[in-house]
């Protein structure tokens, strides 16, 4: 017998008893096999089923998604609008306004002849004349 | 196919529907396509577990953790490429077991034991290890599938991949050098060395 007919009919004997010893597996351990497949195979249909539910959620979504986003730039301000352009700037004269110095010493100048002005007013009516010196 | 339970705007739900019935249909046929080719492997894969591991749990275990792989990551891919690609997972499955539980006895191997209660904790004849193999090993070790599984055992794990593949799942060599990630001609120098090996273990008689 040549070494290829020993090496067919060893592989023909390993793969016969291996087929029998397979087919010899108790109920218990098919059962167990059974459930591991099945639990494997119900793993494969929940992703399906999630991936379904977002398929399906998927239309709303996008219009839900498109809604808020016109709701959005609708209600939004549009710094490139004349009028808010102009409103800007008054606002920026205020402040430029305010902050300056010779601006702020007139403004107390102001106040000061305002003073004068009133108490003037007060010695006139309590009679005593601008013009009236008393000495 | 109803979706409207989940949905409330009845035409949406139609243009939904419509949208994913082909999908529904293709995720089913590729479930009962996975399940037929499953139960083909199963079994097999169970047996070429337990011998590599000689044990019932961790050869459950590892088939089941192979079928999940599969499903998870390999579902969508073409129909034959599944069987290379279990095996391969298999063949990692088997392999990993068996580097923890190499882990597992350097580790805790001087450790007296690891579980039971006290009484047997302290039965020194429980403690002791059988010398002998219990009644399913002498049996299986009297009959000739015992004798090939010891033969295999005994064998390198790559001339043992290529041996189980290629002989005992009949895959041809392509199949084979996918599932073990190695080029064709390792593949069959492998096959070459392994029947050798098994040809002198098991003797002219078997």
């Amino acid at each position: 017998m040549s070494d290829n007919d020993r090496f067919e009919r060893l592989e023909a004997r390993a793969r016969a008893e291996f087929e029998a010893s397979v087919d010899g597996l108790d109920a218990a351990t098919r059962s167990r096999l059974n459930q591991a497949r099945q639990r494997a195979l119900a793993e494969l249909r929940e992703d399906a089923h999630s991936t379904r539910g977002l398929r399906l959620w998927r239309p709303a979504l996008a219009l839900g998604a498109a809604a808020v986003l016109a709701v959005l730039l609708w209600r939004a301000p549009n710094p490139s609008t004349p009028a808010d352009s102009a409103a800007a700037e008054l606002a920026f004269d205020e402040i430029v306004f305010a902050t300056d110095s010779e601006d702020l010493d007139l403004a107390r100048e102001d106040l000061d002849f305002y003073a004068f002005v009133a108490d003037s007013a007060q010695r006139t009516d309590d009679g005593v004349g601008l013009g009236n010196g008393s000495g | 196919m109803h979706s409207s339970d989940s949905l409330d705007w009845p035409g949406l739900a139609q243009i939904a529907d419509a949208e994913s019935r082909p999908a529904a249909e293709a995720a089913l046929q590729q479930s009962k396509a996975l399940d037929r080719f499953l139960a083909t492997v199963e079994r097999r894969a169970y047996r070429i577990a337990q011998l590599s591991l000689r044990d019932h749990d961790e050869a459950m275990d590892v088939v089941q953790g192979a079928m999940l792989r599969l499903v998870r990551s390999y579902a969508v891919r073409p129909s034959e490429e599944w069987k290379p690609l279990f095996y391969r997972i298999l063949q990692n499955g088997i392999r990993d077991a068996q580097r923890r539980r190499n882990v597992r006895g350097r580790l805790f191997g001087w450790w007296p034991s690891s579980g039971g209660s006290e009484d047997d904790d302290l039965d020194p004849v429980a403690q002791h290890p059988d010398p002998l193999p219990g009644p399913v090993d002498r049996l299986m070790a009297t009959e000739s599938i015992g004798r090939l599984e010891q033969a295999l055992r005994d064998l390198p794990a790559r001339q043992r991949e290529a041996f189980i593949c290629r002989c005992l799942e009949g895959m041809d060599v392509a199949d084979t050098a996918a599932a073990m990630g190695c080029s064709d001609g390792s593949v069959k120098t492998h096959y070459f060395r392994a029947l050798h090996a098994l040809r002198e273990r098991l003797g002219e008689s078997w």
